[in-house]
């Protein structure tokens, strides 16, 4: 009777426990270094200049009075935990871009640097 | 001894419910965020005074850049999807070819949104600032919009 007691309880738990969970994680990569940066100054720094050190840029942008170029990658983390009624999924991305703003003539501007790709992380979703 | 049977029938119908009810019941979600928090604009940048240069040192690389004639937009953003559903059905399929299940599924994008406009000159002429992620799921998915009507302005 005990036998056939702890067996039932080892087949709840086991039914109990029939669940799975993933984790992944994608990368879109564009390699720049964000030192790369101190190589650049504004008013002198030309668009072939930025291309030369970044590499061909992910988009550009045709503004009013000039360009803008995007340099762009990302990181992304997923999770998912299915339980037996209930199945949770957590996905998330983050981004690290420098944007370059050139005036008509191409000589650089302005630019800015934003770093959260690092920041992407495994969770859940509450 | 009687706590040793409870116990036994409260596993036999765990069992019961692990093997019927993921046919039956099940509720799944999951969550998509995209992008890092959006500041609220404070006192740091003012329209007619603020520089492009002090918006990237403070706000960094936007999202978005568009041009809009002799100004042009920029936009820092999050978004946050948040998915859900219930199905409810009774798993036949192996005695009757027939699986009956009612399912009731949702998706809410909310967007945290700050769209900086600039003159052509790099001076901040207007700020907007949303911060959609404050909805609550619930109440803003299962809102009725309102019916459609147009405006004619003279």
């Amino acid at each position: 009777m005990k036998f056939i007691g702890n067996v039932i309880v080892a087949l709840g738990v086991i039914s109990l426990c029939a669940s799975c969970a993933m984790f992944g994680k994608n990368k879109e990569h564009h390699g720049f270094d964000a030192r790369w940066l101190d190589q650049c100054t504004a008013g002198t720094t030309t668009a072939a200049d930025v291309v030369k050190l970044f590499g061909a840029p992910s988009h550009m942008v045709k503004l009013s009075n000039g360009n803008a170029y995007v340099y762009e990658c990302s990181v992304s983390k997923g999770m998912g935990i299915w339980l037996v009624l209930l199945s949770f999924g957590n996905y998330e991305t983050q981004y690290d871009r420098a944007v370059f703003f050139f005036n008509n003539k191409d000589i650089l501007t302005h630019y800015g640097l934003s770093k959260h790709a690092g920041d992407s992380s495994y969770g859940l979703p509450f | 001894m009687g706590f040793r049977f409870n116990v036994a029938l409260v596993f036999i119908m765990g069992f019961m419910a692990g093997v019927i009810l993921p046919g039956c019941i099940s509720y799944q979600f999951v969550r998509q965020l995209r992008g890092a928090e959006v500041m609220p604009p404070d006192s740091r940048l003012k329209a007619g005074r603020t520089t492009l240069s002090e918006v990237l040192s403070l706000y960094g690389a936007p999202e978005k850049i568009e041009a809009l004639g002799d100004h042009d937009l920029l936009i820092y953003e999050r978004t946050l999807y948040s998915n859900s559903g219930i199905a409810i059905g009774i798993p036949l399929g192996d005695f009757a070819m027939i699986n009956p299940e009612i399912s009731a599924r949702g998706r809410l994008g909310r967007y945290d949104t700050l769209a900086l406009f600039f003159t052509s000159d790099g001076i901040l002429r207007e700020m907007v600032y949303t911060k959609g992620s404050g909805y609550p799921y619930l109440k803003t998915i299962l809102e009725e919009q309102s019916t459609s009507e147009a405006y004619i302005r003279d």
